[in-house]
């Protein structure tokens, strides 16, 4: 029979748990539960992320589905200024696999605070995972210590020159050679270090992989404010200690759009909504996207995400 | 050429890597949530066997390999090929060397079929049948009344392939055997 479930009636009992546990954990700490419209007129313009455009039915363009609930969350931020949160669904083009899938479960969540940012949001996410799963408290580490000492160079002052050696090893020379500072570190990470993170929090990404999170520089090392979660070698969380600048942020969408162009892939609308809820003012704050389906997959030992997930492969 | 993108990659698909023919073994994608795409893919060398991990960025295109599997029958040996003929009523021939053959050459039977893996037109690999039929040729003489459980000795069989057998197994008997592991399943039914 075609179009059966993917997912047994025992796995969506513990998504529907997981789902239930969420949601408490967020009600018991006074975050206001929102929901977003998933197309948005323009879509996150990080260069690897393929947002799915929607049309109407005489072919015309309406907007894009989002890859993240990012922008109408940041904009309820900056009108409400109190923490909230978004369980839905997220789409990205091109992105199938036993750890992917182009429609998934995002939780997202952003929480104003002026006192350590940073250090809050790290907690939360050590707190969600210690609630709500069976994994424990998950054990912080830094970008630059666990790249050390995988590869013996510090990420953060590292040339692509250096690293392309590496990545020789896994993809040929002539790939490895065509590829960027942020590729390059990103499939050295993906390849060697990614797969030994049990249950990990890596902070201090490099500078380079920003996106929308703040850059500080301590001392020595100039470093993007991001938190990553990994459970059982799996990517699940991110979070950024958010950028609150607008004219820094008009600056990263030029950015992203000019290595699109450099990428050869489609550059995108700027953001003007975003910008403008940035100029009207965004709290200092935390924000966090968690995938609920591969977090459901680490909880359950699942060994694909289309296990845990009602429906996959059906288009 | 035709050529297989990242996106195609599945178990099975066959490509040619250095030169060398391969087929995809496990393909894993790879892609952190902002940044570029990999495909992870376990490739088994055709030729020599041999598996590798390699890394591809999604979207590259890799050259597919012509190679196709073919059900053929064993005709003979000369010394330095091995002869083998299509079963689709076609009667075409393929010569296999011993390289091609490989350790399949202590289960080739007359008229028995293999799977013959050609690339560009050649063949490259013999695969036996999982099961074969083959007449004992030597071994010591059996123990009387010993038909249960208990020992084994060394028999050769018609094609030259030592397996271990029961102690009851006579000089004559046709036997089972799984060629994957080399070992005695049971006598064969008689015909």
């Amino acid at each position: 029979m075609m179009g059966r479930p993917t997912a047994t009636k025992t796995i969506l009992e513990a998504r529907a748990s997981l789902l239930s546990g969420l949601r408490s954990f967020f009600e018991a700490r006074q975050s206001l539960e929102v929901d977003v419209p998933a197309i948005a007129k323009a879509p996150a313009s990080d260069p690897w992320l393929d947002s799915f455009t929607v049309s109407d039915p005489a072919g015309l363009h309406v907007g894009y589905l989002l890859t993240s609930p990012e922008t109408y969350l940041k904009r309820l931020l900056s009108e409400y200024q109190c923490p909230m949160h978004a369980i839905g669904k997220a789409y990205r083009a091109n992105e199938e696999g036993s750890e992917h899938a182009i429609e998934f479960t995002m939780l997202e969540w952003y929480r104003p605070t002026a006192i350590r940012p940073f250090q809050t949001m790290v907690s939360e996410i050590q707190d969600l995972i210690e609630t709500l799963t069976e994994c424990g408290r998950p054990e912080v580490i830094s970008y630059k210590d666990i790249f050390e000492a995988t590869y013996g160079l510090n990420p953060h002052q590292a040339e692509a020159v250096e690293l392309v050696g590496f990545a020789s090893n896994l993809l040929g020379p002539k790939a490895a050679a065509s590829l960027d500072l942020d590729s390059l570190l990103n499939v050295l990470f993906a390849t060697e270090i990614e797969p030994h993170l049990t249950n990990h929090i890596v902070i201090d990404f490099p500078a380079i992989q920003s996106a929308l999170a703040r850059v500080e520089s301590d001392g020595a090392d100039t470093v993007a404010k991001r938190a990553e979660l990994y459970i059982g070698g799996s990517e699940i969380a991110n979070g950024y200690h958010e950028l609150t600048d607008p004219i820094e942020q008009a600056a990263r969408f030029d950015e992203d759009n000019r290595r699109r162009e450099l990428l050869h892939r489609p550059s995108v609308p700027k953001d003007d909504a975003l910008i403008d809820a940035l100029t009207s003012g965004l709290p200092e704050s935390y924000g966090v996207a968690l995938g609920v389906d591969r977090l459901l997959k680490v909880m359950t030992q699942s060994k694909t995400l289309s296990e845990c997930m009602t429906f996959t492969g059906h288009l | 050429m035709a050529s297989f993108s990242t996106n195609e990659f599945k178990s099975g698909l066959k490509v040619l890597i250095d030169g060398d023919p391969c087929t995809i073994v496990e393909n894993e994608f790879v892609k952190p949530g902002k940044g570029q795409a990999f495909n992870r893919v376990k490739i088994k060398n055709l030729k020599t066997g041999r598996v590798v991990e390699k890394t591809f960025k999604s979207g590259d295109s890799v050259e597919a390999a012509d190679v196709i599997d073919l059900d053929m029958e064993f005709l003979y040996a000369d010394g330095e090929f091995y002869h083998f003929m299509m079963t689709d009523g076609s009667f075409e021939q393929h010569a296999a060397d011993a390289k091609a053959v490989g350790d399949a050459s202590k289960w080739l039977k007359e008229q028995e079929t293999y799977i013959i893996t050609l690339f560009n037109g050649a063949p490259l690999a013999v695969t036996p049948p999982n099961h074969i039929e083959l007449e004992v040729v030597e071994t010591d003489p059996g123990l009387k009344g010993d038909t249960a459980q208990g020992g084994s000795k060394p028999a050769t069989l018609s094609t030259g392939a030592v397996v271990n057998v029961p102690l009851f197994i006579e000089i004559g008997e046709v036997l089972r055997v799984d060629t994957r592991t080399g070992d005695y399943v049971s006598r064969a039914t008689k015909k």
